[in-house]
């Protein structure tokens, strides 16, 4: 049976795909340099305080704190024993061998 | 890199490594068998591993790709099929002011995947963006955007909206106020 006919609309290359273009052409430069940064280890400290330019930077303070401080307490639950558990029999595994 | 290194790094990012996974899934049980699973591809995939670079940085892209990977598997199971749980993650916190680390947890996991893990890694973490950009696998500006994005929108879950609303509650304002009002007169 003859498939049916269907008609595409040709693709309009617009200031939308121009954007992709630049933006996908931006990302494989960013991904160099980050890749330098980490190889030189010139990484610079986040400035995740100082760069609340939209919000009040008090309130991301506060906000901040309270992450942390709700972070904290889930690093410092007890690890399970199974995990380091396991960690030795895989160091071990690792020496026998 | 040695097994050794390797093992004294997991060891003291386990902690972290685990903080992440359960501020990521919100669930310990399965944030241990995250945990365990990127116990395990770590220490297959040595070999792939560069010495001198950042072997936090690299736990952490495991881990992260491992509950992606995950997600995408479970992607039709839907735990919350009669919406409780989310109505019960929409009540604001009970006191004025007053935050604990249950209602962050909750704020944070009503976040979308991306802006939360760019949340945990940057705020919390102390991530680098060019680090946390890295792990995610994406632009510097994109990671720096969802941190703002999310930042933003916790402190809508959380009810705060300007530096007024955290400050002493009414009752205690109005204390401070009188003391200060009778020192000065």
């Amino acid at each position: 049976m003859p498939r049916e006919k269907v008609f595409v609309q040709p693709h309009e290359s617009g200031p939308a795909d121009l954007a992709r273009i630049l933006d996908a052409r931006s990302d494989i430069a960013l991904a160099r340099d980050v890749a330098n940064h980490l190889r030189n280890g010139t990484v610079q400290p986040n400035n995740f305080l100082t760069n609340a330019v939209e919000s009040d930077p008090e309130l991301a303070e506060y906000i901040v704190d309270h992450l942390r401080a709700a972070y904290d307490e889930l690093l410092n639950e007890p690890v399970p024993d199974h995990l380091m558990e396991l960690l030795a029999h895989l160091y071990d595994a690792e020496d026998k061998s | 890199m040695s097994s050794e290194a390797v093992r004294q790094g997991l060891i003291s990012f386990l902690p972290n490594l685990r903080a992440f996974a359960i501020a990521l899934c919100g669930d310990a049980d399965r944030a241990d068998d995250l945990v365990q699973d990127t116990m395990l591809k770590a220490w297959n995939s040595l070999d792939t591993f560069e010495e001198g670079t950042n072997l936090r940085a690299w736990l952490f892209t495991i881990l992260r790709n491992t509950y992606f990977s995950e997600c995408r598997r479970r992607r039709r199971e839907v735990p919350d099929d009669n919406g409780e749980y989310v109505a019960q993650l929409c009540v604001p916190p009970p006191q004025h002011g007053c935050v604990d680390a249950q209602d962050v947890l909750r704020a944070l996991s009503q976040l979308t995947d991306d802006q939360r893990e760019a949340l945990i890694l940057v705020g919390a973490e102390g991530f680098a963006y060019e680090e946390a950009a890295m792990i995610c696998g994406c632009a510097i500006g994109t990671i720096k955007s969802r941190v703002n994005r999310a930042r933003n929108r916790l402190s809508e879950l959380l009810g705060i909206e300007a530096a007024q609303d955290f400050g002493p509650e009414p009752a205690t304002e109005a204390v401070l106020l009188r003391a200060s009002a009778s020192k000065s007169g």
